[in-house]
């Protein structure tokens, strides 16, 4: 009788130090998220940066003004002379 | 045996007190720390591992109507420095000046104050960041902040405003939709270790705050650019002072082109001066001049007093009138009223003026649209100046029929026009089409909105064909003639008023042209206003011709079917190698280049077209009197096989 009480407590015990460690490994487990979390959101944020400023660079690049003096300058071209501009209807 | 083990239990005993008092201890120690001190002591940890991030506000983006960029956001960092925290000044502003291109002595002044907070340089390059934050100093750091790039530069930058360094807009579009653009700020509190990272341990949703939403605008960009362009080349080919280009869908009211001379460029708005940043078609009014003439002949047309072909004495010139004479540049005898307005005749107009009457003109100038602001979404809108019937003077009567003694913005006679244009409506003119947010709801939408009928559709038609006349041979417009297009429009020279001494200044002009193409089914209509020229004043001379580049080169891009067909082009025969040297060479070759072309002679007067040509050496051949008008060929184009240059004049 007294053999099977003890046994009883012994796992009982157990099973709550068990509990105990598990705890501890989530709780490690979130902060190691958190770090890998934050790690990753940096990585966003730089990327939306250079996207965003890749996105200015090619509005920069295509802006109506730049673009008519590299293509006067240097492909030579002009405006179109009476006739050489012909719409279909 | 006996005497041990009570030795023991005594032992036992000790040892159980001892134990008792320690627990006791410790656990008044827990109570004293958890429930005496603890909310004391929680907050100290805390302070220790939890940040509190601010979450900046991200502008949303402004885009014209094929969706190319004009306003960008990105972050960009701002250097500080918390000078008593510095080690080795000297070292340290050495470094940081070679970095940011600066003078070391300056940032040593910087860096080397009692103040505990310092701005090195804002808003500097992500370069020149990677590079200061390998220096790993200490006491300098650096933080992010929202920065707005305009990548077109000064393109509409009047009409786009510009946003101050702490994200709000203060002028221009950015100003008036600053609360659909400026997005949410926010912060969040996170966990940081001891090396202060960051650990997300609560996710990321509080650090993702919805950015501000998107602008679409009316612009045409393409539109734009070629009306700043002519604009620019009119007023230095003219020594203008400043000027104004606004093209407008009549049907719509929707803003395609808003040019401004001088040029701003929003992106460093701080190094330019307030004329620059004026949006001069709503902020400044003028005197109309004779583009005024128009809405007397509308209101005069509408309510019967005239007919197209009803004839009027035109006083050869000279014409007494409430104690003034009316001038007419040339002397007409009698004319009919549809060739009254094409060659804008200010005696013929006072006569129509008489038979109108001030409260009936007056009650369509207001119908118009005039001495009330457009409604345009754009800040700083004026109303001009209009004065009451009641108050006009005897002769304000005819001065109003040709534009004087009231003002107007560019922006209303451009609508004042396009309810001709449209067959009677005044509309409501707007620069932005809708607000998008980021999930791409459409927060706002501008409809075209017609403010009121101003005249019949019969009216409107017949005054458009009587328009269109001014464009043809004998009018004052024809420069602003576009090849395969009827253009209706009018011409303006109107004097400026002399704010010093009263009255109108001896030489100060506001050339202006303001029209629609189609003249039958139009496209758009356009105001070319030239403030000041000094070479030649005339804005059938200075302001026409901007107009027709501008339309010509707008209905290209809109791709609208020329109604007249243009000449088919013939197909240059290629010249054998062989043949070069039989070509004759024009008499001039003054171009430094060595190019070619003909030399420009339009908008000169007779006299100055014959100096330049005798400077140039240039055989010319003229055609009438006044001031250049057209040249065959046309300049910049190769020289025909004479060598001589055929100039038309008028004026």
């Amino acid at each position: 009788m007294r053999r099977r009480g003890l046994f009883g407590v012994v796992l009982l015990a157990l099973g709550l130090i068990g509990l105990v460690w598990l705890h501890v490994w989530l709780r490690l487990q979130v902060v190691q998220v958190g770090y890998v979390l934050s790690t990753t959101s940096k990585l966003q944020n730089r990327l939306e940066q250079e996207n965003r400023e890749l996105k200015i660079e090619l509005a920069t690049m295509t802006s109506p003004d730049r673009l008519e003096a590299l293509a006067r300058r240097r492909l030579g071209l002009k405006q179109p002379e009476k006739g050489q501009v012909v719409i279909l209807p | 045996m006996r005497r041990p083990i009570r030795r023991n239990q005594n032992r036992l005993g000790v040892a159980k007190i001892l134990f008792l008092v320690l627990f006791l201890l410790i656990g008044g120690r827990a109570i004293q720390l958890q429930m005496l001190q603890g909310d004391k002591l929680m907050r100290l940890g805390q302070r220790q591992h939890l940040k509190e991030w601010i979450v900046l506000p991200k502008r949303g983006a402004l885009f014209d109507r094929a969706g190319e960029p004009l306003a960008l956001s990105m972050e960009a960092q701002s250097v500080y420095v918390r000078p008593h925290r510095i080690n080795d000044p000297g070292k340290l502003s050495q470094s940081l000046a070679r970095i940011l291109n600066m003078r070391a002595s300056e940032v040593k002044e910087k860096i080397t104050t009692e103040k505990p907070f310092v701005w090195v340089r804002r808003q500097i390059s992500s370069a020149e960041a990677e590079k200061i934050q390998a220096l790993n100093a200490e006491g300098i750091g650096m933080f992010y902040e929202p920065n707005r790039h305009y990548p077109q530069g000064q393109l509409a930058g009047q009409l786009i405003g510009f946003v101050g360094r702490d994200s709000e807009g203060l002028e221009g579009l950015e100003l008036k939709y600053n609360d659909y653009i400026r997005g949410e700020t926010g912060s969040s509190v996170t966990e940081r270790d001891a090396l202060g990272r960051r650990v997300l341990v609560q996710g990321v949703e509080g650090l993702h705050m919805p950015p501000g939403s998107d602008i679409h605008l009316t612009l045409d960009t393409s539109i734009q650019h070629m009306a700043e362009k002519e604009l620019e080349a009119s007023i230095l080919k003219y020594r203008a002072k400043a000027g104004v280009a606004v093209v407008v869908e009549p049907f719509t009211g929707e803003v395609l082109a808003l040019a401004n001379y001088p040029s701003f460029d929003p992106n460093n708005y701080a190094k330019q001066t307030a004329d620059q940043r004026r949006n001069r078609a709503v902020t400044d009014s003028f005197e109309p001049g004779s583009t005024f003439k128009t809405v007397l002949a509308a209101a005069a047309l509408e309510e019967g007093v005239v007919g197209k072909d009803d004839l009027f004495y035109c006083e050869m010139g000279k014409y007494p009138y409430a104690g003034k004479i009316i001038h007419d540049t040339h002397p007409y005898g009698w004319l009919p009223f549809s060739k009254i307005l094409q060659v804008s005749s200010n005696i013929g107009f006072t006569k129509v003026a008489e038979k109108l009457k001030k409260d009936r003109f007056f009650k369509y100038i207001e119908k118009f649209g005039f001495g009330q602001v457009t409604g345009i979404d754009v800040p700083g809108e004026v109303p001009g100046l209009l004065r009451k019937p009641e108050k006009w003077s005897a002769v304000d009567l005819a001065t109003h029929g040709f534009g004087q003694g009231l003002s107007t913005t560019p922006m209303q006679l451009v609508m004042a026009y396009a309810a001709i244009a449209n067959g009677g409506f005044l509309m409501r003119p707007f620069a932005v089409r809708r607000a998008v947010s980021p999930t791409g709801e459409v927060l706002l939408e501008n409809q075209p909105h017609v403010v009121r009928r101003v005249i019949s559709e019969k009216t409107a038609t017949l005054l458009a064909s009587m328009l269109q006349d001014v464009t043809t041979e004998g009018g004052t417009g024809v420069m602003a003639n576009v090849d395969g297009f009827d253009v209706a429009g009018k011409t303006g020279t109107a004097q400026k008023a002399d704010p010093v001494h009263g009255g109108y200044a001896a030489r100060k002009r506001v050339a202006s042209f303001v029209g629609f193409v189609p003249a039958n089914r139009p496209r758009l209509v356009a105001l070319v206003l030239i403030d000041e020229p000094e070479v030649n004043v005339y804005g059938g001379v200075v302001a026409a011709p901007v107009f027709r580049n501008i339309a010509q080169g707008a209905l290209r891009h809109l791709a609208v079917a020329p109604q007249k067909a243009a000449p088919i082009p013939v197909a240059p025969v290629p010249q054998e190698s062989g043949a070069r040297q039989v070509v004759k060479r024009p008499p001039t070759r003054v171009d430094n280049d060595g190019a070619e072309s003909t030399p420009d002679f339009v908008g000169l007067s007779l006299r100055e077209a014959l100096e330049k040509a005798q400077s140039l050496r240039v055989k010319v051949r003229l055609q009438g009197n006044g001031y250049v008008i057209k040249q065959a060929p046309a300049a910049g184009n190769r020289w025909n096989e004479e060598g001589i240059l055929v100039l038309s004049l008028q004026g």
